[in-house]
C-alpha cells in the first residue's frame, strides 16, 4: 500500500533532480553550496532527519548563500515528508509572506494546498490551488503539475461534480501517475452512491491503463475486485467472474476475489466451480474474513451439491480450524498484553524515515499473520508509524548523549591545556611580549610626533649621523673662540659650515622615507599587539573562568535538553506502545467474536445435518465414513 | 445457514471494505494527541541535532585546521563508484564502500561528506582512488592528486566524477571551495 509519506517523497524528489530513466538524457543542477548537496545526498535516501538537520545547521551559520529560498523550501518538503507538517505549514507560510511572485511561491502554495486536502480541509486546499499561477506547468516542476490537477480533481469529487473532476484531469496524460488514482476515487464514489455502472465503467477506465509498477498492478486488482462485487450486487455474475478471474494470486487482495469469484459460480448454481477457489481459501490464514467465510461457504456447496456426507466432515473439519485458530488468537493476545512491543515488530533502519509497506516491516515471530492483516489499517499504521520514530528519536537521543560525551572529554582536555598555558611560562612570555611592544608602540609614537612637529627630518638622523653632527658643532664651537682670539679660521669655519648643512640636507631628504618607515612599524606593532592582547586576556579569563569560550555553557545547556526530552520521549513511547498494545488486542478480540460466530454456525449445521431425520441418518454417518477414511 | 440475503449483505459488506482501503493522496484523519506530540517532540530533537552538530564542528573541527572533503558525481554513465580510497599526507584517511542507494542519491545532485578531519596551516597532498566499474562494465581504478595549501580559513575540497562524452571516460577532479 503506498503511504501517504512515500508519495510526498517520491513527488520531492522527483522535482529536486531527474528521475533516474531520464538521467541520461539531462544532467542534474551541481548544487551551488556545498551543505546544499550534502543535505540532498541525505534526502535522496530517504534520511529525513539527518537532511534537515543538514538545512537547518546551513541556515544557522549562513552556510547556504546561493540557495536561501530554493534550501527552505526544501526543507520545508522534507519537513512534510517527515510527518512535521506543522512546521512545513509554518515554513510555507512564511516564504508566501516573503514572496510577491514567482516560481517558490507557486510551489509554496501547492505544498500549502496539499496539506490542507491532506487534512480534509477542501475549502482552504481549493482556496490554495486557486493561488497557483496558471503558467506553473514548465517542464520542470510538471510531476507537481500533475499533481495539482490530481488534487484539484478529487476535491471536486468531494463536492460530487464528476463533470467538473473530469474536465480537471482530461488533458493528464494517459501514462500519468495520478490517473489510475482518479479513475479508481471516481469509481469509488459512484459505487458508494449507489450508481454501480457508472462506477465500474470508471475501474474499467482504470483497468485500461498500462500499469507496470507493483503499486499501479496493486490497484488494478482493487478495481477488478470492486468491480466483480459491484457486478454481483447487479446480478451480473458472468461479469463478475470475469472480473475477478484477472485479479493476480500473489495480490494483497486475492482473498476477496476468490471467495467472490465462488460466490458468482454459486450465484449460477455452479456449485462445482464455486468449491475450487473456496477450497483454495481454506489453505490461507484464518485471519481473513474471506478465508473464515470460506469455512462454511464449502460445506454450504456440499449440501447444495447433495453430498451432505462431505458437507459434514467439512463443517467437522471447519470446526476443528476455528477451534484451533481461536485458541491461536487466545495465544496472540497473552502475548501482545504482556511481551514487550518493541520486541514484536521488526523495525528496519535500513529502510531509511519511510515507512514502506507490510512486507518491509513485518514482524518475525508467531503472530506474524495477525499484524499482516492489521498493517494494512491506517490507523493500526500510524500508530505504528509514530512508535517506530518514537524508537528512532530515543536511539538519537542514546547516541546523541554519547556524542557529547566525546566533546565533553575534548573540552576537558583542552581545558587542561589551556590551563597549563596559563599557568605557566607561555603566560610569561606573552605577557613579556606584550610589555615589550607596548614600549617599542609609545617609543615609536614619540620619534614620529617629535619629527612631526619639527618637520626638518632632524628628529629622525640615526646615531652615525647624530654623531658627525655632533664633531660639526663642536669645531664650529672651537673654531669660533679661535676667531675671538684672532686667529683666522675663516676657511675652517665654511668648511664647518658647509659640512653640517649637507647633514642637514640629507637629513631633510630622508624625512619622508624615515617617518613612513616608522609608521610601518607602529602598524606592525598595532598588529602583534592586537593579536597577543587576545590571547593575553584569554589566558586571564581561563584562570577565572575553566569552562572557556562559552563552550561549557553550551554542552550544559544541550546535556540539559537531552535529559529533558529523553524523559519526554519514553513517556511517550510507553503511550504509544499502550495504544498500539489496546489496538491489536481489540482487533484480535473482533477476530475472536467472529471466529465464535462462525464455529456457532457451523455446530449448527452439524447439529442439523446429523438431525436431519431418522430416515436419513444412516446416510449421512455412511457419507461421514466414508470421507473420512 | 446461509441465504441468498445473507449473500447480498456480504456482497455490499466486501465492496465497501474494498472502497474504505486508503488510496494514495486520499484524506488523512486529523491530527491526533500523539500526532502532535511526535511532531513536537521530533522537532524539539532536530534542534537539539542541529546545536550539537555546530557544537561538535566547532570544537572538534575549528576553522583554523578543518579540512573537509567532499564528493560529487554529474551523470556517472561511465562509472558505476563502488569505493574510493582518501590519503592524506600519505596516510589513508577514509576506505569508503559504496551502496546502490548511495550511489543513486550521487546520481541525482547528492554531495556526501566524505571526510572532515584536522591538518596543520602549510601544504599538504590529498590522493583519493575510485574504484568502480567502467564504460562497458570493465573494472576500473583511477587515482587524482592534489596538493592545498592549508590557512586560518577552513578547507573545503570537493572530488568530482564528470563524464567525458568526448573521451567516452569518466573524469576526476579537484575543486577548491
Amino acid at each position: 500500500m503506498v503511504t501517504r509519506r512515500w508519495l510526498i517523497g517520491l513527488l520531492l524528489a522527483l522535482t529536486c533532480s531527474v528521475s533516474a530513466a531520464d538521467k541520461a538524457a539531462s544532467k542534474p543542477d551541481s548544487a551551488q553550496d556545498l551543505r546544499y548537496g550534502v543535505a540532498l545526498f541525505h534526502f535522496f535516501q530517504q534520511s529525513y532527519f539527518n537532511a534537515l538537520t543538514e538545512l537547518m545547521v546551513g541556515e544557522t551559520v549562513n552556510d547556504l548563500p546561493n540557495h536561501g529560498e530554493s534550501a527552505e523550501l526544501l526543507r520545508g518538503g522534507i519537513s512534510l515528508s517527515y510527518g512535521l507538517d506543522n512546521e512545513a505549514e509554518r515554513i510555507f507560510n512564511e516564504l508566501l509572506a516573503t514572496h510577491r511572485s514567482g516560481e517558490q511561491r507557486d510551489v509554496a502554495w501547492f505544498y500549502l494546498a496539499k496539506l490542507k486536502y491532506l487534512r480534509g480541509d477542501n475549502s482552504g486546499a481549493r482556496s490554495a490551488l486557486e493561488k497557483i499561477a496558471p503558467k506553473f506547468g514548465k517542464k520542470s516542476r510538471q510531476p507537481l503539475n500533475e499533481e495539482r490537477k490530481f488534487m484539484h480533481a478529487n476535491l471536486l469529487l468531494r463536492e460530487g461534480d464528476i463533470a467538473a473532476a473530469d474536465a480537471a484531469v482530461e488533458d493528464l496524460d494517459l501514462t500519468s501517475t495520478w490517473l489510475p488514482y482518479y479513475f479508481f476515487n471516481r469509481g469509488v464514489l459512484q459505487t458508494q452512491s449507489g450508481n454501480w455502472q457508472q462506477g465500474v465503467a470508471s475501474f474499467d477506465l482504470l483497468q485500461a491503463l498500462k500499469l507496470r509498477s507493483e503499486e499501479g498492478k496493486s490497484l488494478r486488482d482493487r478495481a477488478l475486485t470492486a468491480s466483480g462485487f459491484a457486478y454481483l450486487a447487479g446480478a451480473d455474475f458472468a461479469r463478475a467472474q470475469s472480473e475477478f478471474q484477472q485479479v493476480r494470486l500473489s495480490s494483497p487482495i486475492v482473498d476477496q476475489a476468490l471467495l467472490g469469484y465462488g460466490w458468482a459460480a454459486a450465484q449460477q448454481e455452479d456449485y462445482q466451480l464455486a468449491l475450487s477457489p473456496w477450497q483454495a481459501l481454506r489453505q490461507r490464514s484464518l485471519m481473513d474474513a474471506s478465508v473464515q467465510e470460506s469455512l462454511l461457504a464449502v460445506p454450504y456447496a456440499y449440501e447444495k451439491l447433495g453430498a451432505q456426507g462431505n458437507a459434514l466432515r467439512e463443517y467437522q473439519q471447519s470446526v476443528g480450524l476455528l477451534e484451533s485458530e481461536l485458541a491461536n488468537v487466545a495465544q496472540a493476545i497473552e502475548v501482545f498484553d504482556k511481551a514487550p512491543v518493541a520486541e514484536l515488530f521488526e523495525f528496519s533502519q535500513a529502510l531509511g524515515d519511510d515507512w514502506l509497506t507490510a512486507d518491509d516491516t513485518l514482524p518475525i515471530n508467531a503472530q506474524a499473520p495477525y499484524l499482516a492483516h492489521l498493517i494494512t489499517r491506517q490507523v493500526f499504521q500510524n500508530n505504528l508509524k509514530e512508535l517506530r520514530e518514537l524508537y528512532h528519536v530515543s536511539d538519537f537521543l542514546t547516541q546523541g548523549n554519547q556524542r557529547l560525551e566525546l566533546v565533553k572529554i575534548v573540552l576537558d582536555e583542552r581545558q587542561q591545556t589551556w590551563q597549563r598555558k596559563a599557568e605557566g611560562s607561555q603566560s610569561d612570555e606573552l605577557q613579556q611580549r606584550y610589555d615589550q611592544l607596548t614600549d617599542n608602540q609609545r617609543l615609536v609614537e614619540e620619534q614620529i610626533a617629535a619629527a612631526t612637529e619639527a618637520e626638518d627630518g632632524l628628529a629622525l638622523m640615526n646615531a652615525e649621523e647624530l654623531e658627525l653632527l655632533g664633531y660639526a658643532q663642536r669645531g664650529l664651537d672651537t673654531a669660533s673662540s679661535l676667531q675671538t682670539a684672532d686667529e683666522d679660521v675663516n676657511g675652517e669655519i665654511a668648511k664647518l659650515e658647509l659640512f653640517k648643512g649637507m647633514l642637514q640636507w640629507q637629513a631633510a631628504e630622508q624625512y619622508v622615507p624615515r617617518i613612513w618607515q616608522l609608521q610601518k612599524q607602529q602598524a606592525e606593532n598595532k598588529k602583534l599587539l592586537e593579536e597577543t592582547v587576545p590571547a593575553l586576556r584569554r589566558l586571564q579569563q581561563i584562570v577565572v573562568d575553566p569552562k572557556q569560550f562559552g563552550f561549557g555553557g553550551r554542552v550544559a545547556g544541550i546535556e540539559v535538553r537531552l535529559a529533558q526530552q529523553q524523559e519526554r520521549v519514553d513517556a511517550e513511547i510507553a503511550l504509544a506502545e499502550q495504544l498500539l498494545r489496546d489496538d491489536v488486542i481489540a482487533e484480535l478480540k473482533r477476530q475472536e467474536k467472529r471466529l465464535y460466530s462462525y464455529l456457532g454456525q457451523a455446530k449448527l449445521a452439524i447439529a442439523r445435518l446429523l438431525d436431519v431425520g431418522s430416515t436419513g441418518l444412516a446416510s449421512v454417518a455412511a457419507d461421514v465414513e466414508g470421507a473420512t477414511q | 445457514m446461509f441465504t441468498m440475503s445473507t449473500l447480498r449483505l456480504g456482497f455490499v459488506a466486501l465492496l465497501l471494505s474494498l472502497m474504505s482501503l486508503p488510496v494514495a493522496a486520499e484524506v488523512d484523519s486529523p491530527q491526533r494527541p500523539l500526532e502532535t506530540q511526535v511532531q513536537d517532540i521530533k522537532q524539539q530533537v532536530l534542534s537539539l541535532n542541529r546545536d550539537l552538530f555546530i557544537l561538535e564542528e566547532e570544537l572538534l573541527f575549528p576553522t583554523n585546521t578543518q579540512v573537509a572533503v567532499f564528493l560529487s558525481m554529474n551523470v556517472g554513465e561511465f562509472f558505476q563508484l563502488d569505493a574510493v580510497k582518501l590519503t592524506l599526507d600519505n596516510k589513508t584517511v577514509t576506505n569508503y564502500l559504496y551502496t546502490e542507494r548511495q550511489v543513486d542519491a550521487l546520481h541525482r545532485g547528492g554531495v556526501q561528506r566524505l571526510y572532515m578531519g584536522n591538518v596543520k596551516a602549510g601544504d599538504h597532498e590529498l590522493v583519493a582512488v575510485f574504484t568502480g566499474r567502467g564504460p562497458e562494465g570493465r573494472d576500473f581504478r583511477r587515482g587524482t592528486t592534489m596538493t592545498f595549501s592549508k590557512d586560518s580559513e577552513a578547507r573545503h575540497l570537493e572530488l568530482k566524477i564528470v563524464d567525458s562524452t568526448a573521451k567516452q571516460q569518466p573524469q576526476f577532479s579537484v575543486k577548491e571551495w
